[in-house]
């Protein structure tokens, strides 16, 4: 039986806050039917079944069902009897066919006898297998002039009251979702050929056999450790494993940032605010102006693994690199007059800031 | 001894008549500029600072440019600093379009008439000015009254200002002009697994 043996965490993710639920997908299996046959005896009894397929997604002891014994004629016992012509009465009684479908003893019943005052013969049978086996005389009577009669009474039985009966054993290695024997509980009778033995359906789901796992968390790294498998589920595919999705960081599930928004950063427990004036989530870029901290003082951004930058609506981003340009030295005047303004070619000499005497060679 | 009351120049009538005429003059002479109202945070009153600005809004509004034939000041400046471009201009806004479309009470504006700081973005040349003085007496009572303002401006130079318009060319000055922080992010990273399945 197939389970999820082992997880390998192919990349501990950045930047979690706390441990993500992991999914692994349903087991892509479907229920098994469990089948057996069974065994008939000579003397018309089921003797015992073999499981041919022990079926799966069991999870529940389901019902097993025998069917009725193919013959299905009922038959009476006869009996006969000698008589004692000396005494009047009943030498002895003897069972000529012990016929079947006997489910209970039945009565014996004798003649009366032919002269008054006379005593009526009793005799008292007993079954075996479902048969008459013997007859007890019990009264032999008395007054009987000439022979008597004796009667059994007929059987009370149906085929169905010789159904054999049988339950499952599940199998206790497989955590009891597939079927391991068929226990022969009543042997029934009557069999004239081999019944059919009917398991019932599993009633497990996908769902129900579907393996879980647990996230470890480095809080100090905010990545994930392990993965610790809770439960390692059933009836999973080797050739063809079942995915593991691990939920995402929180900020990736928010918004990203938006020119203009105020965001926060926390350098040192000083607390520095900014407006983006550029954001790329594609190039994982982004620029700041108009940074200020709430100290008073000058303090630049900060790359550090706990100093996200927080926007307004709550995303967050880790700083890898910080690099500050001061744009105001190279003002639009000095565009106007930059030869190489844009990264184009003007047609006049550079007179910015950079060459301010208009070298002609250097542009 | 009074002014004779028989010829007083007061009539409300004409003074409007005459204002009515110098707002048709400047929607017909005049250019399509933006004002810029100044918002002042953190004023440093001992010392008079007022470093950090926000302009946040930006009205559109008919001006004349009093300089026909170019703009004023010390033009193209060389010197052994580098180029310096001291291009300075005169606009003529009517009071009542300024109160009526910029100082009214809705929008975000302290003050009631133009004040010195604020700016007038000039697209016909893609400039920026910045209003060093408001005149407001000129022309001089002719009918007692005061339709105008004349606004001496200069050529704004950036310094880290907060353009917070809803014109994307005039907040494109904060973005090309300030003090940038250059970032490149860690951005987080999903966690992946996979499973290996067996037999138990």
């Amino acid at each position: 039986m197939s389970s999820i043996i082992s997880l390998n965490l192919t990349n501990t993710g950045s930047r979690y806050d706390s441990a993500p639920s992991v999914i692994i997908s349903l087991p892509q299996g479907t229920p098994t039917h469990a089948t057996a046959t069974a065994a008939v005896d000579g003397l018309g009894k089921v003797s015992g079944a073999v499981v041919t397929n022990p079926g799966s997604y069991y999870i529940t002891q389901p019902q097993v069902t025998i069917d009725v014994p193919t013959d299905s004629s009922n038959k009476n016992a006869i009996a006969s009897l000698v008589w004692d012509n000396l005494n009047k009465n009943v030498y002895s009684v003897a069972i000529d066919d012990s016929g079947k479908f006997y489910t209970s003893a039945p009565t014996v019943t004798f003649s009366d006898p032919d002269s008054l005052p006379g005593t009526l013969a009793t005799a008292t049978a007993t079954i075996a297998n479902d048969r008459v086996s013997t007859l007890t005389l019990s009264n032999v009577g008395a007054g009987y002039t000439s022979a008597p009669t004796v009667t059994i009474a007929p059987p009370t039985g149906t085929p169905n009251n010789f159904r054999a009966q049988a339950a499952v054993i599940m199998k206790s290695e497989d955590s009891n979702n597939s079927i391991f024997s068929v226990s022969i509980l009543d042997s029934g009778n009557f069999y004239t050929g081999i019944p059919n033995i009917t398991i019932d359906s599993a009633t497990g789901t996908n769902q129900l056999f579907r393996a879980q796992a647990a996230a470890i968390f480095d809080f100090d790294n905010k990545r994930l450790l392990r993965l610790d498998i809770i439960h390692k589920g059933k009836y999973y595919d080797s050739s063809n494993p079942p995915l593991v999705t691990i939920a995402e960081p929180p900020a990736l599930t928010r918004l990203g940032f938006n020119i203009g928004e105020k965001i926060t950063h926390s350098v040192g427990g000083t607390i520095l605010r900014g407006e983006v004036s550029a954001y790329s989530k594609k190039n994982a870029t982004m620029s700041l102006i108009h940074v200020g901290a709430d100290d008073g003082n000058y303090h630049s951004p900060a790359a550090s693994t706990d100093s996200d930058i927080v926007g307004a609506n709550g995303s967050k981003v880790g700083i890898a690199t910080v690099t500050d340009n001061n744009k105001i030295q190279t003002n639009s005047q000095n565009d106007i007059f930059d030869a190489t303004a844009s990264n184009v070619l003007l047609d006049f000499l550079d007179f910015s800031e950079t060459n301010p005497f208009g070298d002609p060679g250097d542009t | 001894m009074a002014t004779n009351i028989y010829f007083s120049q007061k009539h409300t009538n004409e003074q409007n008549l005459h204002e009515d005429i110098i707002i048709e003059s400047l929607k017909l002479y005049g250019q399509d500029v933006y004002y810029l109202p100044r918002t002042i945070v953190n004023e440093n009153k001992v010392f008079g600072e007022d470093i950090p600005s926000i302009f946040n809004s930006s009205y559109k509004i008919e001006m004349y440019i009093e300089n026909a034939e170019g703009f004023d000041g010390e033009g193209d400046l060389f010197t052994k600093f580098g180029v310096e471009i001291r291009d300075a201009a005169t606009f003529i806004v009517a009071r009542r379009r300024w109160s009526g479309i910029i100082g009214q009470g809705s929008n975000d504006i302290e003050t009631e008439r133009p004040v010195e700081g604020d700016l007038i973005w000039l697209p016909l040349s893609n400039s920026m000015f910045e209003i060093m003085h408001v005149e407001h007496e000129s022309p001089f009572y002719q009918l007692s009254n005061l339709p105008t303002y004349k606004m001496r401006c200069e050529l704004f130079e950036y310094n880290g200002e907060d353009f917070n318009t809803s014109l994307e060319s005039l907040n494109s000055i904060e973005t090309e002009g300030s003090y940038t922080y250059e970032l490149t992010l860690n951005q987080p990273t999903t966690a992946t697994a996979t499973a290996v399945v067996g037999s138990v």
